[in-house]
């Protein structure tokens, strides 16, 4: 089985990622080592989700 | 004679945030990401946000060859994601401004920068841009919808964790220590 798509089409994601983090963690607190905390703690949260909708989608299409 | 209008003060991660008056303050968080916490003098927010919604617009904008942003709402074309990417401002205006010359036939300005294109035109872009036109779209409404949360932001000042049970009651209108944001 291959991607079906360039794997650096998965890059594009990564400047949104680091990005919405930030504000996401920035609305949330005020002190700048929270935001940090929370900025990395987003980013872990939203690749763990992202990641393992890709490997659900990435079984199904080993059975296909 | 001037009229004394007190500011709005929450308390947030035991740090006293002066919002001054939350609907200006909103108000330029819209028209300029990050200036509402700059007239907020939370300046460290301001250059984080500020940095954050005009690089990802910019480099939205990039990625679709300028053409991902504009207005249009009529039978050929609604222009859904436009309601996204207006949230990031002034720098979306030309598209409004196009799209209102456009339904009063009057002539296109700036070379047809950010003008709603015809239906043909927009097959064209999607053809030479390929997923180029969709990944910029979508990085103009990501800067949008960002800004949205930094003018909610600006508003009411930081909201508690979804699921932080033990941030309820910090929040206050009757700050009792004096600590300064970051800013």
């Amino acid at each position: 089985m291959t991607l079906q798509m360039s794997p650096t089409y998965l890059l594009l994601a990564l400047p949104l990622l680091v990005v919405f983090s930030f504000v996401y963690a920035a609305t949330r607190h005020e002190r700048q080592d929270l935001i940090l905390q929370q900025g990395w703690r987003t980013a872990i949260w939203i690749t763990a989700f992202l990641g393992s909708i890709f490997l659900v989608l990435w079984l199904i299409s080993l059975t296909l | 004679m001037a009229t004394y209008k007190p500011s709005k003060t929450v308390v947030v991660d035991e740090m006293t945030v002066d919002l001054k008056v939350p609907a200006i303050a909103a108000f330029w968080a819209w028209m300029i990401p990050g200036a509402g916490h700059f007239y907020q003098r939370r300046y460290r927010k301001a250059a984080l946000f500020s940095f954050c919604v005009f690089s990802i617009y910019l480099l939205g904008m990039l990625i679709g060859a300028g053409k991902v942003v504009y207005a249009k709402w009529d039978v050929e074309e609604k222009r859904w994601p436009f309601l996204c990417q207006v949230g990031s401002g002034i720098i979306t205006f030309p598209a409004v401004i196009q799209a209102y010359r456009n339904t009063k036939n009057q002539p296109l300005l700036w070379n047809e920068f950010m003008a709603p294109p015809t239906a043909q035109k927009l097959s064209e872009w999607n053809r030479e841009l390929a997923s180029g036109f969709d990944i910029g779209t979508l990085y103009t409404m990501v800067a949008g919808l960002m800004n949205y949360l930094i003018i909610f932001d600006a508003f009411f000042g930081p909201l508690p964790m979804p699921a932080d049970s033990s941030s309820k009651g910090k929040k206050s209108n009757n700050p009792s220590k004096d600590d300064t944001p970051t800013g």
